[in-house]
């Protein structure tokens, strides 16, 4: 792990579709996808190994005619770190509470929106998703068999007839 | 693998086929070919019958010839009234009574159909449609979309489907509309499902745009007091009940932001299904 000052986006694996003011990316690896506000996804956009952090500082506050600090992009970066966005991993500059005080402090001096990205994970199997229902001809529910059990639903039925990882 | 070609002028008796000890046929629907063989020809009419109507009529038979099936089930009798049921190649579940094996296998056909079909992407979701456009209520099994779904069928919005949003990449959600899966007594029976004629309801023919996606599920006194989530940010949401993401994540993705960059999403906890009904349509004559 290093701190690089050229910090490069990761393509590879990626699924990338841009909406308006926004980027989705779809870790093909991970299953995640992630959601880039408009600062994240523009520091993303220079990460190219050739720019560094104070000159994506540059560029950006250049594009927003405003002054835009090289902490802002170092919280765009840690994010995109975190989220497995860059090729090579870097140390975190702000984490815990110094993130938290950066976050405040940047945010009442910023003028753009502050970097966000948000990330959820794709259920591993489809089928964990898709209906599954509980079956079966007794009166109990202890007889109920979950019929898409096979395809990756969770195995039992709870007591409201519904399939569930725990039998109650 | 099983050689196909197609024609669907006739009746099933041209399409059967013998191969060893079993009659196969095999079907197209929404662009997957599947095979199916059984050990009788009783067998493989029921088969088919409930393949038919599981798919809402939309399965073309297949006959032998010039091309090759992608997936393929088998169906066996193995002995006091039980039956085998096979996925070729992935598993093979002893399931019971013919009933139970029929309804285990339209489920799990229509879970291959939902994962591979070519040119729509679907996505588990109840749809209706309000004022010309489509809302998208997304959520697993027991998150309540039937029963939300069925309460705005009974108040007039045109019904299409209690378990899938079937996108085309123009944007547009076409109708799975099946007969609504009422639970009733603990007991599901998706395949003995209510008919949307019966809840006063109307089923759509015709494909629309989504004006809305309402992320929600039911917490007993809940207020509704939803937060409109960026179209990014929805998306991203949509995707953990997109069932082909896995599969092909860039077709999934380029359909999802086309049928839903525009479209409003909300997400938060609702209250009874009635009550809720009658604040989304407030909700859609303001804003579509």
């Amino acid at each position: 792990m290093n701190n690089p000052q050229y910090p490069t986006a990761r393509k590879a694996g990626l699924v990338v579709q841009e909406v308006p003011d926004e980027v989705l990316v779809y870790d093909l690896d991970t299953n995640k996808a992630h959601c880039l506000n408009k600062t994240a996804a523009a520091v993303w956009r220079f990460c190219d190994g050739k720019t560094s952090v104070p000159e994506i500082a540059q560029f950006l506050s250049s594009e927003s005619g405003t002054n835009v600090d090289s902490d802002l992009v170092w919280l765009a970066i840690d994010q995109l770190n975190e989220s497995s966005l860059l090729e090579v991993q870097v140390e975190p500059k702000f984490q815990g509470q110094s993130r938290r005080e950066a976050i405040r402090k940047i945010g009442i001096a910023s003028m753009i929106a502050l970097p966000i990205v948000a990330s959820l994970v794709a259920p591993k199997s489809a089928m964990a998703s898709a209906s599954c229902n509980c079956q079966g001809d007794a009166g109990t529910n202890n007889s109920l068999v979950c019929t898409t059990n096979p395809v990756g639903c969770p195995p039992h039925c709870n007591l409201a007839g519904i399939c569930s990882s725990t039998p109650n | 693998m099983l050689e196909l070609g197609s024609n669907e002028s006739q009746p099933f008796g041209e399409f059967y086929f013998v191969e060893g000890d079993h009659i196969k046929f095999a079907i197209e629907v929404y662009g997957v070919s599947v095979s199916v063989a059984a050990d009788s020809l009783v067998l493989s009419e029921r088969l088919f019958e409930v393949a038919d109507r599981a798919m809402l009529g939309q399965c073309r038979l297949l006959d032998a010839g010039s091309a090759i099936a992608e997936h393929e089930f088998v169906i066996t009798e193995s002995g006091s009234g039980n039956y085998e049921l096979t996925s070729v190649g992935e598993y093979t579940t002893a399931s019971g009574d013919l009933r139970q094996t029929l309804e285990l296998f339209v489920r799990i056909l229509r879970i291959k159909i939902s994962q591979f079909a070519k040119g729509r992407v679907f996505v588990h979701s109840g749809v209706i449609s309000w004022g010309g456009k489509a809302i998208m209520i997304p959520g697993n099994s027991g998150s309540g979309k039937t029963t939300l779904v069925a309460e705005c069928v009974k108040r007039g919005a045109l019904y299409f489907s209690d378990e899938y949003a079937v996108l085309a990449p123009d944007g547009l959600v076409h109708p799975f509309a099946r007969a609504l899966s009422i639970t009733n007594g603990g007991r599901k029976w998706s395949e003995d499902g209510i008919p949307v004629e019966k809840l006063g309801g109307r089923a759509a023919t015709e494909p629309v745009e989504v004006g809305a996606v309402v992320l929600t599920s039911y917490e007993p006194g809940a207020e509704w007091q939803p937060e409109r989530l960026t179209p990014g940010n929805g998306i991203i949401e949509v995707i953990s009940h997109t069932i082909p993401m896995t599969i092909d994540a860039e077709f999934s993705l380029k359909v999802l932001k086309s049928a839903l960059s525009r479209a409003i999403i909300l997400r938060g906890v609702r209250g009874e299904a009635s009550d809720f009904a009658e604040l989304l349509f407030s909700f859609c004559n303001r804003e579509f």
